[in-house]
């Protein structure tokens, strides 16, 4: 099916291919995790949700190691990558793309900051038992400045609520803002929707707990220690809820402009029947998140012993990990795929080994799971057995 | 009260006792503080708390703003010379781009020299075209860059179809090639050049009937 | 009432810089402040307008040769699978509408299939080519400044400073941009810009047989261009995306997009 009445597939002459390809599209799903991973780790600290204490930590380390990892799509991505700096040199403020060299820099400084206001007192410690170059490096990470008393702590926490406190607005901002810039393209059907930054928004809110929640379960899993039941359930709970917001939204914006029946739906209707019918329709809907949208809804719901909710909830972190790279797919490629002509679909092909290819794609989505493994390795990330079975007698215990 | 941190981590706990005062007295080298630092444990003298506890953020802040004054300095360096603050844009960029070389001249361009042509064509049916559609670009010739023999000419009957074929489109007031009058009627082989019979400054008129 | 929308756009876009401007000076505290209010004033007080260029195309008059095509892309060094203009042939039947621009007709058009020429109720060519939008999508999402307003209304890329995004290539609502495979810049018609700057025409004007292509400044009413300009019935692409582009259309059928 063609749209706009039209006998033959025409494309204008220059939508010979895709021009925002795989970096584009794992750039916002990098920028999601580091969003989601974020907020997991606020709601702790500035939202005192207690039960996520035992991964609040983790969630900040693992917000700096996909942020770290954020922006170098985009770089790869640039035909020009040795002039990147331009965007800091000379931001042009009419355009959404503009601000990201500065919210991007500014919070991997603020995350750093957050990090290094945490992980403080371990420098002090290390710093003091070592000697020489390791002596050294510790000293110079805690910029020579060696008190470590419990009113510095308390002043340390303090910092790292008020700046888990500003940084729920900024990752929002980091994140939002991506979907602005796909939202505010007035020439792409497809992405045109002012609904376009919420739906990254919370979808990225979804994928950062569910990555969270697997990288949880493995590590644990690897170290045979024993899981916090409390903070998965509390976890699977959120993570439905934000879900459920999302998945609303993503299916408003299509229910409105079918509904509308104007010109959006023009091309829409012929994309998501035709291109998109299986990545969209059926991998993205009726697998990715219908299925995760129940299995989800049962340890939330119902009794559930300890051991099926950590399967269930795992399944289900699974599925929106992909649902979320897949969706991000779908709005990249997919509004590429009409034509400007509007009379035709631009086909899309994976690149294997090229700049863009899926080989260069599975070497960023695993980088940052290799820094954490560096990182845990350093410092302390997870608590250890002993305190996390202190800590589940001290919580109430779960329906 | 908001709990302190290390809860949940396997940091080292705060130190036990009174808070330990400023011990100004022993102030340390880096490099003296580290050999030390193993032998006399952990109340070397090189920790402290002085001037106060937050003098690690002091530290931090003076090392964001020095950074962050050494990036704008940067940044201002780096902003192109002739950049147009109300545009936006490097207004150098405009003048570059006007180095471009015209690859066509233009019809002024050939009248100037070839006198003999012009007339011919000025009164013909194919006034209106330019001469660089048929004869191929000829700006550096006409700039004086590059010396040109000759102008080929494409005579097949292709590039005369491009415009004079019948395809949906073109209007029916354009004088369109007859296939079947040229076939039937006038016995024209399939072969044969438009040009044979038309000449292409003037093409109504015609140069006889040559077969 | 033409004249307006040209006067009203300088003021906005003056407005626009202004306010832009002001954020820029905010953001970056070690930037003079005089510095950039001494460039919005000098440009406020250059209000005597020069020549506002404008392009017109006749659907009527094109026949679909593709010569403007071919010149373009000699003259550009266009890279082979691209065009910085091109003519579309439409062919309208009761079935629906066929398109086709074969390598964006730089060869011209070749024969037909018979049940569409026999279907056809209406056929006719559009060329198409950067409208140069006094409220172009792609200068306001340019991230760093590259494309920018030429005086006399150019839209111009910067090669030197473009940094290869492609975020313009996705904001045009008319497929006018694509990246250049060769320089890996973004890239588009200029209107000849270097011919015009001395005084010439852009290179498809200046080889259509037909006159379908019509350059030069709307403002002088002495012209042909400029008196269309003001009185013509012409028409723009796309008119729901408000671009106001300084390509005008005359007798475009309703089917073009």
């Amino acid at each position: 099916m063609l749209p706009d009445g039209s006998l033959v597939n025409f494309a204008f002459p220059n939508d010979t291919h895709i021009v925002w390809s795989l970096m584009i599209v794992i750039y916002p799903y990098i920028t999601g995790l580091v969003a989601g991973a974020f907020v997991v780790s606020a709601f702790y600290h500035v939202f005192r949700i207690r039960e996520f204490a035992s991964i609040a930590h983790m969630a900040l380390v693992a917000a700096f190691c996909f942020g770290l990892f954020a922006a170098l799509p985009l770089l790869i991505h640039l035909s020009q990558p040795q002039r990147a700096f331009n965007i800091f040199f000379t931001p042009h403020l009419s355009s959404a793309m503009s601000i990201f060299g500065y919210v991007y820099a500014g919070y991997m400084v603020l995350l750093i900051v957050e990090l290094w206001l945490t992980y403080r007192p371990h420098f002090v410690e290390k710093a003091r038992t070592t000697t020489g170059i390791q002596c050294a490096i510790y000293r110079a990470l805690m910029l020579g400045a060696s008190c470590d008393t419990a009113a510095s702590r308390r002043i340390d926490a303090n910092l790292v609520r008020f700046l888990a406190a500003v940084g729920i607005p900024w990752a929002c901002l980091l994140h939002g803002y991506v979907g602005f810039i796909f939202g505010s393209v007035k020439a792409n059907a497809w992405w045109a929707t002012p609904l376009q930054p919420l739906i990254f928004l919370m979808s990225a809110i979804v994928s950062g707990m569910a990555m969270l929640m697997l990288m949880y379960t493995v590590i644990i899993w690897y170290r045979k220690q024993s899981f916090d039941y409390v903070m998965i359930r509390k976890m699977a709970a959120y993570m439905w809820g934000f879900f459920i917001i999302d998945f609303t939204l993503e299916m408003l914006e299509v229910l409105y402009a079918a509904y509308e029946n104007g010109h959006h739906w023009q091309v829409i209707k012929p994309l998501l029947s035709g291109p998109l019918f299986y990545p969209w329709v059926v991998g993205q809907v009726l697998i990715l998140s219908v299925v995760p949208l129940f299995v989800l809804g049962i340890p939330v719901i119902f009794r559930v012993r300890d051991r099926v909710v950590l399967y269930l909830v795992n399944f289900a972190a699974l599925l929106l990990v992909l649902q979320v790279l897949l969706m991000r797919f779908n709005v990249v490629v997919g509004g590429q795929m009409i034509s400007k002509s509007s009379r035709g679909f631009v086909e899309y092909h994976f690149e294997l080994l090229g700049k863009e290819g899926l080989l260069v794609a599975g070497i960023l989505l695993t980088a940052p799971f290799v820094v954490y493994a560096i990182i845990s390795a350093l410092v302390p990330v997870l608590a250890t057995p002993d305190k996390a079975a202190e800590r589940r007698e001290e919580s109430p215990v779960a329906p | 009260m908001y709990r302190s941190l290390p809860r949940d981590l396997d940091l080292p706990g705060p130190p036990d006792g009174p808070e330990r005062l400023a011990t100004m007295t022993e102030q340390s080298s880096f490099f003296d503080f580290c050999k030390r630092g193993a032998e006399k444990g952990a109340q070397a003298a090189g920790f402290t708390c002085d001037p106060s506890p937050r003098s690690h953020v002091y530290r931090l802040v003076l090392l964001l703003a020095v950074a962050g004054w050494a990036f704008f300095w940067v940044k201002d360096w780096m902003v192109p010379e002739s950049w147009d603050a109300a545009g936006w844009y490097r207004a150098a960029a405009a003048e570059e781009l006007t180095d471009q070389h015209d690859t066509f001249g233009g019809n002024v361009s050939c009248s100037g020299c070839h006198r003999e042509w012009m007339g011919e064509f000025n009164g013909g049916g194919h006034s209106a075209l330019s001469c660089e559609s048929c004869h191929g670009p000829f700006g550096a010739h006409a700039n004086g860059l590059q010396r040109t023999a000759e102008a080929p000419v494409d005579s097949s009957r292709q590039a005369c179809l491009r415009c004079h074929g019948t395809t949906p489109g073109r209007n029916t007031g354009f004088p369109r090639f007859n296939e079947s009058f040229h076939r039937d009627s006038l016995r024209v082989p399939e072969d044969r050049s438009c040009m044979d019979c038309h000449a292409p400054h003037d093409p109504t008129y015609q140069t006889g009937w040559g077969f | 009432m033409q004249k307006d929308r040209l006067a009203n756009q300088g003021r906005r876009r003056f407005l626009v810089r202004a306010a832009a401007g002001g954020a820029v000076a905010g953001l970056v505290w070690n930037t003079p402040l005089a510095k950039l209010l001494a460039a919005v004033v000098t440009e406020s007080e250059q209000e005597a307008p020069g020549p506002a260029y404008g392009f017109i195309v006749n659907i009527d008059r094109c026949i679909g040769c593709g010569k403007c095509v071919e010149a373009c892309s000699i003259e550009n060094n266009v890279p082979e699978g691209y065009v910085r203009t091109w003519v579309e042939r439409y062919v309208v039947t009761d079935k629906g509408v066929h398109v086709d621009s074969p390598r964006g007709a730089i060869d011209g058009f070749e024969g037909l299939d018979d049940e569409i020429k026999r279907d056809a109720r209406q056929a006719f060519f559009v060329p198409k080519l950067c409208n140069h939008c006094l409220e172009a999508p792609c200068i306001q999402v340019c991230p760093v400044g590259a494309t920018f307003h030429a005086p006399g209304g150019f839209v111009l890329v910067d090669p030197e400073h473009c940094i290869g995004c492609g975020y313009c290539i996705q904001a045009c609502p008319y497929g006018a941009r694509f990246k250049n495979p060769e320089t890996h810049v973004a890239d588009k018609c200029t209107w000849c810009y270097h011919r015009v700057s001395r005084g010439g025409l852009p290179a498809c004007v200046e080889v259509c047989p037909t006159q379908a292509r019509l350059f030069g400044d709307v403002r002088d009413q002495t012209s042909d261009i400029g008196k269309i300009y003001t009185y013509g019935n012409w028409s723009h692409l796309k008119p729901e995306m408000h671009t106001e582009g300084m390509c005008m259309y005359l007798g475009l059928p309703r089917e073009v997009v």
